[in-house]
């Protein structure tokens, strides 16, 4: 791997994607700008154009519930500065409302921020939307669009995804679909406002929906063909040597996984197929909930529904449940959708700065089949209040215990992995160790959410935000951190700032317990979820009213901890330290590539010779024994041999 | 596969297996037809025959045209995975069979604090939480299966309330 | 720890003319699978269709068992007892698809033996085939429409209008393909014949698969 940093291609940014190096190729067409850079079908690209979507999209996320802490702590006060500005941007948007929207009169600022103070219908909006930009346009695509999409099939020793014009059209279905959720805010109506799960009646009769819908259509269309892609892609096109499962041996008549792909690849791959078999449900939930809203059936809509006195001309029949039911079907998958790549992430960066193998490699394969397969059949406990009768909240009380089992698995062999180690402390590794007690957490305040008895009093109140929040916040931004400083080397052939990168690590974590904590406290005193006015009619909160402040506050000081990270960001990638093609002295087949990876990714097709995780063999004068390395290259050159630029 | 089709005298056993495998199911299509017509007065009998039939057909088409019947090990290990999953999807009326659910209230669900239409919101006050500060979805989801469940699931009734929301419906004709 | 080398060689370089890598295993399938990437990707796409449609008949199912049967009946039949949707439509279409289905997998095995004008014949017919089902869908809903039976008006026209027009989407998607392969991706016949041929195949996977929702389609709404 050596003389490929020929050439000076070391365009900066995040995109070096369409430079054929070297003298393999015999022609060598410049593409233009828009087709190397817009609508490129290198997988790099596309993985770049996921990432840095993402991080818009979580930016916007977090900002909406930035203006919701607002009114949680104040409730009824004007936003400060916010109550200047907001005017000017409402006649923006009445603008766009009257003259393209169709609209005949709006009054966007007054609806939204009447005063200055922020309106509990504009606060649904703004909650229904933070879920939904986080859950669908945040997390999912940085964790299995961005990560997934860059580092899985340099790590199978792919030269690119199967089918890369699906996977251009998947970014492109996926921003369609982003850009009209954040544009139905400037729709008559305003978003959708019943939350990120739509629970019917309430989502089919409120302005907004609609747009929700077909927005969530266009999401599902994309990772749909995302995951078609990821598995084909592991599948096909996984280099010589990379195998899935050990010939010929059983356990319990069930196949061993063999030591061979990186977990993280594993995890994208189980990942791709809870994406490819749980969504289509709610595909169909969508389709009928559209067929709901624009074509007036009734399979959400019971029969004599009257909303604000008025009988609804739904001719009834439907189900509020059959949405719940299939929602969930995908939406619990989707947790694991959120969890695995995260996983996966940690598990890379535990091995590499531990500079030992995982421990139990093979039982954390086994157990993410094992979470992606139970993930099917656990979606009902999400719905313990709606009277499904004890045999069946038995069924899913019990998968549910069982689901927990592959996670602890998992988690306890990161922890093990830690025995004896001599830990580099680097920011990726930081927020590595932070994520295992927040989803330890995050995973624990789950349990009593997951037996019937005590989800009644815990159901719907801030405890069950606190839970999935630490899974979600925490437990995979932590990773998707970690990923980020991890692999930046590699996309741009520089290191982020270390300095910078603590800066970032230690008030964010301050601040996310900060946020999440209290929440679990007010949960358990019976605070209810969805208040704009954070509780403060609720009597019996009122004594722990006080923690509003204090996670409002958090929740600020957590966006100013951001700023080193975007600071650090875009310093690195031009002006960053310049580092090699293998600056953590990894074992993975991606770092066999130059950084950045041209075109096709490789210079020589990579053949893995051994397993992912070969740090400190005894015998080996190195520390750590690349996968992509025959033994005679190993034995030539004990001295770290891929570690040269 | 792909090299064993190659032979011509295959094609030719090929081309004999498709036009039997289109001759059954045209036979069976003729036959599930004919068997709606015998008006079975025993539904769950009309409906067994439907499906077995349905299930033939299908098998048929998917073991010869779509060639399941010699595929590769790796498609079966996928739909496998598939099977399992559709087990789940077909775990899910199972877990709704807790009672009718057209079965209409005595007295119609109403929803708190909810907008009919875009225009002209009502606001509630900051003392009425559940009412405008919130987005009841679930709890108002939740409430009206309660009652539904409660709720008598006569013909009359459900008749009686669909003719109510004033929306053209079959029955009355 | 170390495991043995494996005993494979590497594969040839994945060559690169400028604007595409080349992917392998695009008509030749992998030694070690059997599949083509194209194979693979249309059977893991038909997988997920399975889970679409598997989600509508259990919406089918939650909605018909959670009504009485003689409210179900009297959604799904006329005044004097005969069924609300026309059987014998339904039927003629049946007949189309399962005819369109074999004229697809001939289309097919005509490649494979290299016969390509039989092969445009057998496509075309598929083609046409096709779109007789979707004009007997046309005047099938046209009459629906016309005596005012609309998704809004019950249940049971809700379902049946939301399945059957996703199957019409999906039949018009198979339509679009396959008239593409018969006009311009024709030509890829004369280049990568291998290609071509599994293109074919995937996308008469594809068109069986059509075909296998509306035998399911057609006795639940139409005859049970």
């Amino acid at each position: 791997m050596g003389q490929h940093q020929s050439d000076g291609h070391h365009s900066q940014g995040s995109s070096h994607a369409n430079h054929a190096s070297d003298g393999h190729h015999e022609t060598h067409h410049e593409l233009g700008f828009w087709r190397t850079y817009v609508f490129s079908v290198d997988h790099k690209v596309i993985g770049l154009q996921y990432g840095i979507t993402a991080l818009v999209f979580l930016f916007i996320g977090f900002t909406f519930m930035m203006l919701m802490r607002w009114n949680l702590a104040y409730p009824g006060q004007p936003i400060p500065v916010l109550k200047h500005i907001w005017p000017y941007f409402g006649s923006a948007v009445d603008w766009i409302r009257i003259h393209m929207a169709g609209a005949s009169a709006s009054t966007f600022a007054q609806e939204s921020l009447p005063d200055g103070a922020l309106d509990p219908t504009f606060y649904n909006q703004l909650g229904a939307m933070h879920g939904t930009i986080m859950v669908f346009l945040g997390v999912v695509p940085l964790a299995v669009g961005a990560f997934g999409n860059y580092v899985m099939p340099l790590q199978s020793g792919a030269p690119d995804m199967a089918f890369p014009k699906i996977n251009m059209a998947s970014y492109w279905s996926f921003l369609p679909g982003g850009i009209l959720m954040l544009l139905s805010f400037l729709l008559p109506g305003g978003a959708a406002q019943s939350g990120w799960t739509s629970y019917p009646p309430l989502s089919v009769v409120s302005p907004g929906q609609t747009a929700w819908l077909i927005g969530m259509i266009f999401l599902i269309t994309s990772s749909l063909l995302g995951s078609v892609n990821f598995i084909v892609t592991i599948v096909q096109l996984r280099a010589p040597g990379l195998t899935f499962f050990e010939p010929g041996k059983r356990w319990f008549g069930f196949p061993v996984p063999s030591q061979s792909f990186p977990f993280f690849v594993w995890a994208q791959f189980v990942t791709s197929f809870l994406l490819l078999l749980a969504f289509p449900p709610l595909e169909a939930a969508g389709v009928l909930q559209l067929m709901d809203r624009v074509a007036g059936t009734s399979f959400f809509m019971p029969s004599g529904l009257v909303v604000s006195g008025k009988a609804l001309e739904y001719a009834g029949g439907g189900s509020v449940l059959l949405w719940q039911h299939l929602f969930w079907f995908l939406a619990h998958p989707e947790v694991y959708v959120l969890l695995l790549p995260a996983m996966g992430i940690v598990a890379e960066v535990i091995a590499n700065n531990t500079r030992k193998p995982l421990f139990g490699y093979k039982a954390m394969v086994g157990a993410t089949m094992f979470l992606g397969f139970m993930s099917f059949i656990v979606w009902a406990h999400h719905m313990f209040m709606t009277s499904m009768g004890t045999v069946i909240s038995a069924f899913f009380q019990t998968t549910t215990m069982i689901i927990s089992i592959p996670s602890v698995i998992i988690l306890t062999s990161l922890i093990i992995s830690l025995w004896g180690a001599s830990i580099r402390f680097n920011t990726p590794m930081l927020f590595a160790l932070a994520w295992m007690p927040m989803f330890g957490i995050g995973g624990l305040t789950g349990l009593p959410l997951g037996l019937s008895a005590t989800d009644i009093p815990l159901h719907d109140t801030l405890y069950v935000i606190g839970h999935f929040h630490y899974v979600v916040a925490p437990g995979t931004i932590f990773a998707l951190f970690a990923g980020i400083y991890y692999w930046f080397p590699k996309v741009t052939g520089r290191k982020m700032s270390e300095k910078l990168g603590q800066l970032h690590f230690w008030p964010s974590l301050l601040c996310m317990n900060g946020i999440f904590m209290p929440m679990l406290f007010q949960g358990m005193a019976g605070m209810n979820r969805r208040l704009a006015d954070g509780g403060a009619a609720y009597t019996h909160v009122q004594h722990v009213l006080w923690m509003n402040e204090l996670m409002s506050w958090s929740a600020w000081i957590l966006a100013l901890a951001q700023i080193p990270f975007i600071f650090n960001f875009f310093r690195s990638i031009w002006w960053g330290e310049k580092c090699g093609d293998n600056p953590w002295q990894a074992t993975t087949i991606e770092w066999s590539a130059p950084s950045p990876p041209g075109h096709g990714n490789f210079l020589a097709p990579p053949v893995a010779y051994r397993g992912p995780y070969e740090y400190s063999v005894p015998g080996q004068e190195s520390d750590f024994s690349p996968q992509f390395l025959p033994d005679s290259a190993l034995a030539a050159k004990p001295a770290p041999a891929a570690g040269k630029a | 596969m792909t090299e064993t089709h190659a032979h011509m005298h295959d094609f030719e056993h090929h081309k004999n297996l498709y036009i039997k495998i289109f001759a059954a199911l045209m036979g069976l299509t003729v036959l599930t037809v004919g068997a709606k017509y015998l008006n079975i007065p025993i539904v769950s009998v009309t409906i067994f025959i439907a499906v077995l039939i349905a299930a033939i057909k299908a098998s048929l088409v998917a073991l010869f045209f779509m060639h399941l019947s010699a595929e590769r090990k790796i498609i079966y290990v996928m739909l496998i995975l598939m099977v399992l999953c559709v087990i789940g999807l077909f775990l899910l009326p199972t877990a709704m069979q807790h009672g009718p659910i057209t079965g209409t209230t005595a007295s119609p669900l109403s929803v708190a604090g909810s907008r009919a239409n875009g225009a002209g919101h009502g606001r509630g006050g900051e003392e009425a939480p559940l009412a405008a500060g919130t987005t009841p979805a679930d709890s108002a989801a939740e409430a009206g299966a309660h009652q539904l469940e409660s709720g008598a699931a006569d013909t009359g009734a459900a008749a009686a309330a669909a003719s109510t929301t004033e929306t053209p419906s079959k029955e009355n004709h | 720890m170390v495991a043995p080398a494996p005993s494979v060689t590497p594969a040839t370089l994945p060559t690169s003319c400028g604007s595409d890598v080349v992917i392998q295993y695009v008509d030749k399938p992998r030694p070690d699978t059997g599949v083509t990437n194209a194979k693979l990707g249309i059977w893991l796409f038909l997988a997920s269709e399975v889970m679409l449609f598997g989600a509508l008949f259990s919406t089918y199912i939650v909605i018909r068992s959670g009504m009485p049967a003689d409210l179900w009946h009297s959604f799904n039949h006329n005044a004097d007892g005969s069924t609300l949707l026309s059987i014998p439509m339904a039927t003629l279409n049946t007949v189309f698809l399962i005819t369109s289905s074999i004229t697809m997998v001939m289309a097919w095995a005509e490649l494979m033996r290299k016969d390509f004008s039989r092969h445009r014949l057998y496509l075309g017919a598929t083609v046409l085939l096709g779109c007789c089902f979707l004009v007997v869908k046309y005047f099938e809903y046209g009459a629906k429409f016309e005596h005012h039976l609309y998704p809004s008006t019950n249940n049971f026209l809700a379902i049946y209008f939301t399945m059957t027009g996703l199957h019409v989407i999906h039949v018009i998607g198979g339509l679009l393909v396959n008239a593409y392969f018969l006009f311009p991706g024709a030509k890829m016949w004369m280049t990568e014949p291998d290609r071509f041929t599994g293109r074919i195949e995937v996308s008469g996977l594809y068109w069986h698969f059509v075909d296998l929702v509306w035998i399911f389609l057609f006795p639940v709404l139409y005859l049970m």
